[in-house]
């Protein structure tokens, strides 16, 4: 596989919400084009029809009878926000 | 003192011999003393009142002592502490205070042990040097020239100088047993689901355990014995088929099939490393125990596999780091898409970024059958290969690392390099097997480790295997203490 391209490399940065530096772009486009690179090693086992596993302990969905429990107190909560406004979390516009 | 096993404190604790509050006291000179880095956070007043506390139970004889009472123990920075700063080692989670315990420490707490402070890591965990910790390197207590090995590596390096008598750390590739072998310790992930971990800063969600690190095997079980249960607030965690994961540490292993798969032995391994392992077997031949060496052709693929579903498990549950709940935020951008990148691309350092990047392209549109859903085949298949070896062996047996703690910013550049690392460790977490590193030498004044890796709730049975090993060796009594 050819290194990913620039523009690659910006669509997962999009998808993650990550910034890059441009310096960190052309760095990524050569370390995770080896690692992926590295991953077709399993392209060699024939996985036709094999299961996949999750998890290894057969984890079944836990029911629990529905009581009320208390809650965590709004101050220690927003207590760790960077930002906040009175009783709420504050964040910059998401319409514009 | 200082390096002393937790149950030979406990006993002078028990016969007030010592206080613990005096042994808190003492460990926290060393603390503040040292060089190495160990830990992110104390907490020394906390202690010092736990320590109190404790010593009230030990004069009163209450009935509620346990082996971990007054016992000094350093949790890794991961694992949620109420009202003590958590940060996973990430600027991303400066300042951050959880405003609730993670279920293992409620059941240290209940146990009456102290807690001295949060140890240093990798940057949520994703590192094998401890390299990438936003608060920088911890120091090897044997060479300080030296890594610890990561990610617990402040854990690993905290037993193994004196800076705490337990440790919880995490393992999700070999983050517990990679650096307790590094610094001489043990260190043990136990079976998939044993330990909660509710509480644990989720890194690979399906490969993540929480489990203890040592000066003695007992003492790893005997935590075990304290963290081992079932929580509904952990729908991956299981009853603990036992009461007691030490009960058999008294008895022989005569007869115990075996098995060393050739695969583990690599060709990049360290001479000594090698050496050291074939005078191990011979040990545990003297033992009585039959080895024989098989091979597990799949193991070639487990790093493969584990590089798909931990950092595909790792962008998803990284998501929540977006600066406005808790951490860091910023002051400048416009709108709340452009704030969540800004923090996160300045708040996530390099591998953790390089690791959320590659987890997003595996899991996303066109890729995921490629990547994501051909390693959960794949991992299938280990573990059948897995179970096939335990219907005739006890358990594996293996060197834990290729090769010993290696130079600082050595391997911080070449980061396939620094998976390759973790070869011997990462094929249990994919198959959520138990596994334990115990100190089994030296070369050159740096400690080597040996791994048994046994069968899904074969806890007991490893521990059992290891203590005869540890008994007959003692290689966990050394300590770096000369290097002081």
């Amino acid at each position: 596989m050819d290194n990913l391209s620039r523009e690659e490399i910006l669509k997962i940065s999009e998808l993650s919400y990550i910034d890059l530096t441009d310096e960190e772009i052309s760095r990524l486009q050569k370390e995770l084009s080896d690692i992926i690179n590295y991953f077709t090693l399993l392209n060699k086992l024939d996985t036709k029809n094999v299961e996949v596993t999750g998890h290894t302990t057969q984890a079944q969905s836990v029911m629990r009878e529905d009581e009320v429990q208390p809650p965590l107190k709004t101050e220690n909560v927003i207590n760790n926000a960077p930002q906040t406004a009175g009783e709420f979390i504050k964040v910059p516009p998401v319409l514009e | 003192m200082n390096f002393i096993t937790a149950k030979d404190l406990s006993n002078k604790l028990y016969n007030k011999e010592i206080s613990s509050y005096e042994v808190t006291k003492m460990t926290f000179d060393r603390i503040n003393n040292s060089k190495l880095n160990s830990y992110i956070t104390t907490c020394e007043d906390l202690a010092l009142n736990s320590a109190k506390e404790a010593d009230k139970k030990f004069s009163e004889n209450s009935a509620e002592i346990t082996p971990l009472t007054g016992i000094p123990v350093m949790v890794k920075d991961n694992i949620s502490t109420k009202n003590i700063k958590t940060t996973a080692a990430s600027k991303i989670l400066q300042g951050y205070v959880p405003p609730f315990d993670a279920t293992v420490v409620k059941e240290l707490k209940n146990a009456g042990a102290v807690i001295l402070g949060k140890g240093n890591m990798d940057e949520f965990a994703m590192g094998s040097s401890n390299e990438t910790s936003a608060f920088g390197p911890v120091l090897n207590p044997w060479n300080n020239k030296k890594v610890p090995g990561g990610s617990s590596g402040g854990a690993a390096s905290a037993v193994a100088a004196g800076e705490c008598y337990l440790a919880l750390g995490s393992d999700t590739g070999g983050s517990i047993r990679q650096p307790a072998s590094l610094c001489g310790v043990v260190g043990m992930k136990p079976t998939y689901g044993l330990v909660s971990r509710y509480g644990l800063i989720a890194f690979g969600s399906s490969l993540d355990q929480i489990g203890p690190i040592a000066r003695s095997v007992e003492d790893c079980g005997n935590l075990l014995n304290i963290i081992a249960k079932q929580d509904s607030k952990d729908s991956t965690s299981v009853t603990s088929p036992y009461e007691n994961f030490t009960e058999d540490i008294n008895k022989d292993i005569k007869n115990m099939n075996l098995a060393v798969p050739k695969e583990y032995i690599t060709e990049n391994i360290d001479p000594s490393v090698k050496n050291n392992f074939m005078e191990s077997l011979s040990v545990l031949n003297d033992l009585g125990a039959n080895i024989e060496e098989i091979s597990l052709p799949l193991t070639e693929y487990a790093l493969a596999v584990y590089y798909i579903l931990a950092p595909s498990e790792a962008s998803a549950n990284l998501s929540r780091f977006d600066g406005v709940k808790y951490g860091m935020g910023t002051k400048n951008a416009k709108n709340s898409t452009e704030y969540m990148k800004e923090v996160r691309g300045t708040g996530f350092g390099e591998e953790v970024k390089r690791r959320i990047l590659i987890g997003t392209y595996a899991l996303s549109s066109g890729y995921y059958d490629a990547y994501y859903k051909k390693a959960q085949q794949v991992r299938t298949l280990i573990i059948n290969e897995f179970n096939e070896s335990f219907k005739k062996y006890d358990a594996l047996v293996t060197p834990t690392s290729p090769i010993v703690a290696f130079d600082l910013e050595s391997k911080s550049n070449d980061p396939l390099s620094m998976y390759m690392s973790d070869i011997c460790t990462i094929p249990a977490n994919i198959a959520g097997l138990p596994a334990i590193s115990i100190p089994s030498g030296m070369s050159n004044n740096l400690p080597i480790g040996l791994q048994f890796i046994g069968p899904q709730f074969g806890d007991k049975k490893i521990i059992q295997i290891a203590s005869n090993f540890e008994k007959a060796t003692q290689w966990n009594t050394l300590n770096p203490s000369n290097n002081d």
